[in-house]
C-alpha cells in the first residue's frame, strides 16, 4: 500500500532548503525503497512555484495528465505534479483546508519549525519532522522544535540537507513518538470563567 | 489663597490616583487569589451574558488565538450567552477567524461584532506618514476602547490578548480608563507559544499591567513570579 509524505513551509516566506532537501533524486529514492512512500506533496509557500516547476523540470519529472484526478482525490488544487522514481510529486503554494489533507493524507508530515504548523501536525496525531528555518529575521524555530522534541513530540532534523532530513525521517519510521496532551486545562479554564464573572 | 486651594485640589486628586494605580495595576499585588478553583461564579453566571473581547494580530498570533477560541468554547463562548466582540487589524486573520468559528459561532447565535483597528505603521513608509498613522491609529484605537469599555460597564466580561504590538495599546488605554473610572478592565494575557524561555516585547510590557498573566512554558513560569502556567493551551 502506498503511502504520503506531506512537507509544508508555512504560508507567508518561502523555505528553499527544504524544498531542494526534498526534492533529491536521493531523497525520493529513498523514501520509496525504505519505508514505501510513493507520494510527496509539498506546500511551498507563496510566489514560489516557478521555481518548483522548474526544479521538477531538473529532475526530468514525467509530465503526467494525472494532475486533476489527484488534485480532486486530495480535495486540494495542485499547481505542480511530476513523477520519480515511482513517487507522485504534489505541488501547491497554500490552502486554507491543509488540515483536511493532512488529516486524511498525511502518513507522515515533514515541516517548518513555525508553531502553527508543529500544533496542526501534533494535534492530528501525525508523525513529524521539523526543520528549522534559521534564514529568518528574529525567529524562536531552532528553540521551539528543540523544547518538543526533548518532549518526544517530534524529531527535529539537525539540519535542511537531504542527509539530514532523511536522518530524521528515519528515526521517526523506527522510533515511538509521544501524543501531546490536547491543550484544554480545567485550572485555565477556570481562571477564565473566575476573571470574566468575579 | 486661590494658589492653595488648586495645589490641595491637585494635590487630592494626585493622592487619589496614586491609590488608584496601587489598587488596579496587578503589581502592587492586591489582588484576591482564589481564581483556579471551580467557579462558584460560574453556576450563578447561568443567566448572564459574557462579552468577550479578543485580538487577532496576524499570522501566528492570530492561529494561537484562534486555538484558544476553539480550546475554551465551553468557557468563552457559550451558545446564546455571549456577545464576542472581534479586534483585527488585517482582513487576513478577519478571514481566517471566519473559516474557522464562522460556523460554530452561527450555529450556537453567538453574537459577533468586528472592530477594525489601524496597523501602528505600514513597511516601507516615510517617517511623516509613520507619524500620521501613528496618531491616527491610537486615536481610533482610544475611541473604539472606550466605546467597548462602555459597553462592558456592569456586565459579566473578559479581554483575551496575546503577542501582537496593538496589544499594548489595548491594554494601556483600558488600564488607564480603569483607574480613572473605577471599572474592572479583567485582562487575560496569554505569551505565545514560540517564546520557551524569554518573554516578548509586548510581554514584557504587559506583565505588571495585566490582570493575568499566562506563559505556556513552566520556565517563565519560574523566573517571572505572577505569571501562571498551565502547559501547552493552544
Amino acid at each position: 500500500m502506498g503511502r504520503t509524505i506531506v512537507v509544508t513551509c508555512g504560508a507567508t516566506v518561502p523555505f528553499p532548503k527544504l524544498v531542494e532537501a526534498v526534492l533529491a533524486l536521493e531523497f525520493l529514492r529513498t523514501i520509496q525503497q525504505r519505508w514505501q512512500f510513493d507520494r510527496l506533496v509539498v506546500q511551498y509557500g507563496k510566489e514560489y512555484r516557478a521555481v518548483f516547476e522548474s526544479q521538477l523540470e531538473r529532475l526530468d519529472a514525467t509530465a503526467s495528465t494525472k494532475r486533476d484526478k489527484i488534485s480532486k482525490a486530495l480535495g486540494i488544487e495542485l499547481e505542480a505534479y511530476g513523477e520519480v522514481a515511482n513517487v507522485e510529486i504534489c505541488g501547491f503554494s497554500f490552502a486554507t483546508n491543509i488540515q483536511k489533507l493532512l488529516r486524511t493524507h498525511a502518513d507522515l508530515i515533514v515541516s517548518h519549525a513555525g508553531t502553527g504548523s508543529i500544533l496542526d501536525a501534533l494535534r492530528l496525531q501525525k508523525p513529524l519532522v521539523v526543520v528549522a528555518n534559521t534564514g529568518l529575521m528574529d525567529n524562536h524555530q531552532l528553540q521551539i522544535a528543540a523544547r518538543f522534541e526533548s518532549r518526544g513530540h517530534l524529531v527535529a532534523s539537525r539540519g535542511p540537507t537531504t542527509c539530514e532530513v532523511l536522518a530524521a525521517v528515519a528515526a521517526v519510521e523506527t522510533c515511538c513518538l509521544t501524543p501531546l496532551d490536547s491543550g484544554k486545562s480545567a485550572q485555565f479554564s477556570n481562571l477564565l470563567a473566575n476573571v470574566a464573572y468575579s | 489663597m486661590d494658589l492653595e486651594v488648586w495645589s490641595v485640589v491637585l494635590l487630592l486628586v494626585l493622592q487619589w490616583l496614586v491609590v488608584r494605580i496601587i489598587l488596579v495595576v496587578p503589581i502592587f499585588g492586591l489582588q484576591h487569589d482564589r481564581l483556579l478553583e471551580t467557579a462558584s461564579a460560574r453556576s450563578v453566571a447561568g443567566s448572564r451574558k459574557l462579552k468577550l473581547f479578543v485580538f487577532l494580530g496576524s499570522g501566528g498570533h492570530t492561529g494561537e488565538m484562534l486555538r484558544l477560541l476553539e480550546n475554551y468554547q465551553e468557557t468563552l463562548l457559550r451558545p446564546g450567552q455571549t456577545t464576542l466582540t472581534v479586534g483585527v487589524s488585517d482582513e487576513a486573520s478577519l478571514a481566517r477567524f471566519r473559516h474557522t468559528l464562522g460556523a460554530y459561532l452561527d450555529s450556537q447565535q453567538i453574537e459577533v461584532q468586528v472592530c477594525r483597528f489601524g496597523k501602528a505603521r505600514e513597511v516601507g513608509a516615510s517617517k511623516l506618514q509613520s507619524a500620521k498613522s501613528v496618531v491616527q491609529t491610537l486615536a481610533g484605537a482610544m475611541w473604539t476602547l472606550t466605546w467597548l469599555k462602555w459597553q462592558f460597564v456592569g456586565q459579566p466580561h473578559l479581554v483575551l490578548l496575546n503577542g501582537p504590538g496593538t496589544c499594548c495599546i489595548i491594554a494601556g488605554w483600558l488600564k488607564l480608563l480603569e483607574i480613572v473610572t473605577t471599572t474592572r478592565s479583567k485582562i487575560v494575557y496569554v505569551e505565545s507559544l514560540a517564546r520557551t524561555s524569554t518573554l516578548s516585547l509586548s510581554g514584557k510590557l504587559l506583565y505588571p499591567l495585566v490582570d493575568e498573566f499566562v506563559v505556556q512554558w513552566s520556565e517563565l513560569c519560574d523566573k517571572y513570579g505572577r505569571a501562571r502556567c498551565f502547559e501547552i493551551l493552544v
